[in-house]
C-alpha cells in the first residue's frame, strides 16, 4: 500500500468528517446498501448500491473485505478487511469517497466486523491479539482521524461480529471460540477446547457486563454473527465444526427474560442449512429476521418469537440486510445477484439496474 | 478405504479443493452456451419429470380410491403406484430452486430427514383423533408440512396394520395422494413457464451455477445423509433407521434414481448436458468421462442392492463393503464435480460458502 495514498486519505479525512451528534438524520440514501464484492477479475471493492440498483461507488480495496458498518448519522461507513486482514477503509458517504484507511497494529489483525458508538464518535472493531490468541475490541477515535484510543478484551477467542445494543451503551460481541494464528492462515487450532460465547460489554468502560456461554454440549457451534432488533432481541447464528451427519441447532435468540433460546427449522430445512450460517439481519421493525446459509444455498426466515416462517434458495446467497418496509429484506449472492424479498408474499425480485462491476457479492450487506 | 468414517472425513478434506474455482478459465463458455444448457435441462428434464411425478401421484390417488372406496384394485396396485410416485419425486428432488422455493413445496412432498420423528408424532395425533377436514386435499395442503406428503403415506402403507378399505387411514391416504398431485401439477406448470425459473436470477450463467450447485448438494446429501449416517462407523453402530424410506425398503432405490438423474444432467443423448459444455473446454473430455464413469459405477451398485432392506445391508460385512464402495464412487463424483467440472466451466462457486466466516 502506497504511503502517499494513505497520507492523502488521512488529509481528506480531516477535512470531511464533521460528525454531527444528531442521530438518524435523513441522508437521502434510504434504500441504499453497502457491501464488499469482487469484480470478474477478482479485484475486491467496497461498493455502494442505490435504491434503483445502480452502483454509486466501487472503491478498490487492498484485499478482500468482509463487512461494512455505518455511523449513526448515516454519513460515514467503514468496510473491514476479511479475517486476518489489516485494513479498515473509511468511506464518506455524502461525497462517496474513501477518506481514510485504518491500519492494524503490528501484533493485531482485524476479524472483519466493526460498529460505531451511539454518538458516532468511536469505532469499535474485533481484533486478534494473535501472540496470545485473545480476542480484542479495538477502539478508534472516529472524530479525529481514527486514532487508536486503545483496546478492550472481547472476553473470548475469535471475536467476529459485534453490534451496539439499542440501549446505546452495550456492545454485543460474538466470540466464535476458534483460535487462529496468521502463521497458519485461517486454520482452526483449538476445536477440542472451543468455548464460544456472547460477550456483553460496556462500550464506555470495556467492562464485561455479562457473558452468555454456548452450552458445553454444543461447544463446536461457533457463534460468529449476530443482529439486534430495535427492542433489543439478539439473534445469533452459528457454524458447526463437527460431523456433517449431525444436525445441531444453528440459530439462537437472546432476550432479557429467556437467556439463550435455540431454534430449529423443520428437519429437512435444518439439514439443508448444511450446518453453516453466514449472516443474520432483523427486518426494520424487528418482528422477523432472516438468516443466510451459503453452504446450503438457502435463506431461512423466522418470527422474532422463534417461529420458523419459510426458506428461499439462492446459490451462494449470504448477504442480508433489512429492506425499507417491515417484513422485507435485501439479499445478495456470491454469484452476483441482489434481490428484494418480501416475507409476506414470498416474492423474490431482483434489484433493478446494472450492478457492474461487482460480479461476486461478499458475505455481508449493510443498509445505509 | 474400508471404513465409512473415512468416506466422511474425505468429504471434509476434499471440500478444500472447492476453493480453487476462481482461477480464471482460459476459455469460459459464453452466455449462449449456458442458456442452451439451461434450456435443455429445464425443457427436456425438469419440466417433464415434474409432469411425470404429477401423473404418478394422480395414478396413486386412483389406485387408493380403487382399493379404499370402490374395491376395484388390490393393495399391490397401490404399492406399485406408491413406488412409481416416489421414483417420480426422487427424479426431481435435486431441484431446490425456482418454483421449488415457494410454498415449501419440496418439504411438503418429502419431509426428510426427520430425526425428531415429526411425521410420526403428527400422524399419531391425527390418527388418534381423526379430523375429517384433513380429508379435503386443500385443507391438508395448509396443514402441518410433515403430514401431507409421501413419508406420511409411507407410514400409513407400511406401518402397523396397514390400510383397511373404507377406513380413515385409507381416506387420508387418498387426500395425501391428491395433495401430491396438486403440488406436482403446480410445479410442472411453473417449470413449463419459460420465464419463471430464471426470473429472479441475474443472467444465464447464474441459473447454470444454481443447477450445478444443486447437483453438488444432491451428491453431498446422498453421501452424508443417505449413506454415511445409516452405515455408522461399524456394523455395531449402524443406524439403519436414519436411512431414507427404510419402512418401504426404498433406501437404495432412491439413491439409484437420484444418481441416474444426475447422470442425465451430465449427459443425456442428443440433449445438451454439462458434459457437452465440458468437452468444449480444455481438458474437459477427460473430466466428463471420469465423472460419468463414477456415476455409472455408483448407479450399478445402487441397482445391485436396490431391493435389499437397508437394515440387512448395514449389518452384513460384505454388503457394508458394497455400500462403502458405492459411497466412494459418489465421493469421487462429488470431488470431480466441485474441483474440476466447476472450474472448467467457469462456474464460480463458493465465494461465500467456502469463505469460512
Amino acid at each position: 500500500m502506497a504511503l502517499s495514498r494513505r497520507a492523502f486519505l488521512a488529509t481528506a479525512a480531516a477535512a470531511s468528517l464533521p460528525v454531527s451528534p444528531s442521530l438518524a438524520t435523513d441522508t437521502g440514501r434510504a434504500g441504499w446498501y453497502m457491501s464488499g464484492g469482487a469484480d470478474a477479475g477478482m479485484i475486491h471493492h467496497a461498493a455502494v448500491i442505490d435504491d434503483a440498483g445502480r452502483t454509486r461507488l466501487a472503491h478498490e480495496l487492498p484485499a478482500r473485505g468482509h463487512a461494512a458498518a455505518v455511523s449513526p448519522d448515516g454519513r460515514t461507513a467503514v468496510l473491514c478487511a476479511r479475517r486476518a486482514g489489516r485494513f479498515v477503509t473509511v468511506i464518506d458517504l455524502p461525497t462517496l469517497s474513501a477518506v481514510h484507511e485504518i491500519a492494524a497494529q503490528p501484533d493485531r489483525h482485524f476479524y472483519g466486523h466493526a460498529c460505531f458508538s451511539a454518538d458516532g464518535a468511536v469505532l469499535f472493531t474485533t481484533e486478534n491479539a494473535f501472540d496470545s490468541g485473545d480476542g480484542r475490541i479495538g477502539v478508534y477515535d472516529a472524530v479525529n482521524g481514527y486514532r487508536r484510543l486503545g483496546e478492550w478484551r472481547s472476553h473470548g477467542i475469535g471475536p467476529h461480529e459485534l453490534v451496539l445494543h439499542p440501549d446505546g451503551r452495550t456492545l454485543v460481541v460474538a466470540n466464535g471460540g476458534i483460535l487462529t494464528h496468521p502463521d497458519s492462515g485461517r486454520e482452526p487450532l483449538n476445536l477440542d477446547t472451543m468455548a464460544p460465547n456472547l460477550g456483553l460489554i460496556d462500550s464506555q468502560t470495556g467492562d464485561l457486563a455479562h457473558r452468555i456461554e454456548i452450552p458445553q454440549t454444543l461447544s463446536l457451534l461457533s457463534s460468529r454473527h449476530l443482529s439486534v432488533s430495535r427492542e433489543g432481541t439478539v439473534a445469533v447464528v452459528m457454524q458447526y465444526q463437527g460431523d456433517a451427519t449431525e444436525t445441531p441447532p444453528l440459530i439462537a435468540l437472546v432476550n432479557d427474560r429467556h437467556g439463550l433460546e435455540f431454534l430449529n427449522a423443520p428437519d429437512p430445512v435444518q439439514t439443508a442449512m448444511a450446518n453453516y450460517c453466514g449472516s443474520v439481519a432483523f427486518d426494520r421493525d424487528g418482528s422477523c429476521f432472516g438468516v443466510s446459509s451459503p453452504r446450503g444455498n438457502l435463506f431461512t426466515f423466522w418470527q422474532t418469537d422463534g417461529r420458523f416462517r419459510t426458506s428461499v434458495s439462492i446459490a451462494d446467497g449470504c448477504g442480508i440486510a433489512p429492506g425499507g418496509a417491515a417484513g422485507t429484506f435485501a439479499l445478495s449472492s456470491g454469484t452476483g445477484g441482489l434481490w428484494r424479498f418480501d416475507l409476506a408474499t414470498g416474492h423474490l425480485q431482483p434489484l433493478a439496474g446494472p450492478i457492474a462491476p461487482i460480479a461476486h457479492w461478499d458475505n455481508h450487506l449493510t443498509a445505509l | 478405504m474400508k471404513h465409512p468414517r473415512i468416506a466422511i472425513s474425505t468429504i471434509t478434506a476434499l471440500s478444500l479443493g472447492f476453493m480453487t474455482p476462481f482461477a480464471a478459465a482460459q476459455t469460459a463458455p459464453e452466455g449462449a452456451r449456458y442458456a442452451e444448457l439451461n434450456d435443455a435441462i429445464i425443457t427436456h428434464q425438469i419440466a417433464p419429470a415434474h409432469e411425470a411425478f404429477a401423473i404418478a401421484a394422480r395414478d396413486l390417488a386412483a389406485a387408493l380410491d380403487g382399493y379404499c372406496v370402490t374395491e376395484t384394485s388390490g393393495l399391490d396396485t397401490v404399492f406399485d403406484a406408491y413406488h412409481d410416485t416416489y421414483d417420480g419425486w426422487m427424479a426431481v428432488s435435486w431441484v431446490n430452486f425456482g418454483p421449488q422455493s415457494l410454498f415449501m413445496r419440496p418439504v411438503r412432498v418429502h419431509f426428510w430427514p426427520d430425526s425428531r420423528n415429526t411425521v410420526g408424532r403428527q400422524l399419531a395425533g391425527v390418527l388418534n383423533e381423526p379430523r375429517d377436514d384433513l380429508l379435503d386435499p386443500e385443507v391438508l395442503a395448509s396443514a402441518s408440512v410433515a403430514l401431507q406428503g409421501l413419508p406420511a403415506l409411507e407410514r400409513l402403507l407400511f406401518e402397523g396394520d396397514g390400510l383397511a378399505p373404507e377406513s380413515y387411514t385409507c381416506a387420508l391416504g387418498i387426500a395425501i395422494a391428491a395433495n401430491l398431485e396438486a403440488i406436482g401439477a403446480d410445479l410442472g406448470a411453473a417449470w413449463s413457464d419459460p420465464e419463471a425459473p430464471a426470473a429472479a436470477l441475474p443472467d444465464d450463467a447464474a441459473l447454470t451455477v444454481t443447477m450445478f450447485q444443486a447437483a453438488f448438494e444432491q451428491l453431498e446429501l446422498i453421501l452424508t445423509r443417505k449413506l454415511a449416517a445409516p452405515l455408522g462407523e461399524s456394523a455395531d453402530q449402524a443406524r439403519p433407521r436414519l436411512a431414507e424410506n427404510w419402512r418401504s425398503g426404498r433406501a437404495l432405490r432412491n439413491i439409484g434414481v437420484n444418481l441416474a438423474t444426475l447422470r442425465d444432467l451430465t449427459e443425456n443423448g442428443d440433449q445438451t448436458g454439462f458434459a457437452d459444455l465440458l468437452r468444449d473446454a480444455p481438458g474437459g473430455v477427460d473430466i466428463a468421462d471420469r465423472v460419468i464413469a463414477e456415476l455409472d459405477a455408483a448407479i450399478a451398485l445402487a441397482e445391485l442392492l436396490r431391493d435389499q432392506p437397508i437394515d440387512q445391508l448395514v449389518a452384513d460385512p460384505d454388503q457394508r463393503a458394497n455400500l462403502v464402495t458405492l459411497g466412494q464412487h459418489v465421493a469421487e463424483a462429488r470431488r470431480i464435480w466441485a474441483d474440476e467440472v466447476g472450474p472448467a466451466l467457469n462456474l464460480n462457486l463458493g465465494f461465500n460458502s467456502l469463505d469460512g466466516d
